[in-house]
């Protein structure tokens, strides 16, 4: 049952893709997907945004949002 | 404190792992689901490390037993906290975790992300900056619809091979996620190759099952 390489960076499967668009992959699934309690205690919800939009600077071509 | 990783049915060994600032990871709680934790004095701070210190605790949890990926980020005051959630939603936890046991998921989706048209200058009138910009919202729905058809067109042969699909938006664009049971990955990974030079698409996992374990538990007050 354990043929799987352990997360958080799998494999993609086919050619080899920068590590920048698999770490936001990662944290993709783990700021934004899984189970959640509403009204929990939840870590500095700004500083998980942080963390957010700097993976997303990351990559070519995403900008950040359009400040007023 | 009590930092939550995700939610399993015990008994389930997890003497070996560390979690967040390397602190111990335990399993709170009792049959039929309990929570697995580490605990800390403080809220640790949100940091990039830390979320991938959570991921690869999600991950080893996966490789062991079915298991439901928490989103990072709860922190419950104490045990009774624990236990007012866990006996509050033990029915749906249960049920998720029969539903998608020590399934992964992969993702299909684009090589790229789906193009966001850049900001008309303000310089001009403000009708040509609206429409400017209603042009620019077009331009994308079309390459979105575009990208979503590729996905669907490429993933298509790999559905045989999911348990359950959703179509979720990802950082990159829309993602075709598939839950594939861990007996049949080999064969996915086979039938994905085929699309190892596609330029449009890629394949990537096997991630634990984030996507579809996206369920939203009530809070409740603890005694």
């Amino acid at each position: 049952m354990s043929e799987l390489q352990p997360a958080p960076r799998p494999e993609t499967v086919g050619t080899a893709e920068s590590d920048e668009t698999t770490l936001v992959d990662v944290l993709d699934r783990v700021i934004d997907r899984g189970v959640v309690i509403s009204g929990d205690v939840i870590l500095g919800v700004a500083g998980v945004d942080l963390i957010y939009l700097g993976v997303r600077l990351v990559l070519h071509g995403i900008d950040p949002p359009e400040l007023p | 404190m009590l930092l939550i990783y995700g939610f399993v049915a015990p008994p389930l060994p997890v003497d070996d792992l560390t979690g967040v600032d390397g602190a111990p990871v335990e399993v709170v709680g009792s049959a039929p689901v309990a929570a697995v934790v580490s605990r800390h004095v403080e809220v640790p701070p949100t940091t990039e490390e830390h979320a991938l210190a959570h991921a690869r605790v999600v991950a080893a949890l996966g490789e062991r037993a079915p298991s439901l990926p928490g989103r990072y980020g709860i922190v419950l005051p104490d045990e009774p906290a624990v236990a007012a959630v866990l006996a509050n939603a033990t029915e749906s936890l249960q049920t998720a975790l029969a539903r998608v046991g020590t399934a992964v998921e992969f993702a299909v989706r684009g090589r790229e992300r789906v193009a966001v048209p850049p900001s008309p200058p303000r310089d001009g009138s403000g009708r040509a900056y609206l429409e400017a910009r209603l042009a620019g919202e077009r331009a994308r729905e079309v390459a979105i619809a575009e990208r979503h058809a590729a996905i669907a067109a490429a993933s298509e042969p790999l559905r045989a091979f999911a348990t359950e699909e959703l179509w979720v938006e990802g950082p990159l664009g829309p993602e075709h996620c598939l839950l594939i049971r861990r007996d049949d990955v080999a064969a996915f990974r086979s039938a994905a190759a085929s699309l190892d030079d596609d330029p449009v698409v890629r394949v990537t996992g096997p991630w634990p099952p984030y996507t579809f374990a996206s369920v939203t538990l009530p809070h409740v007050e603890s005694a």
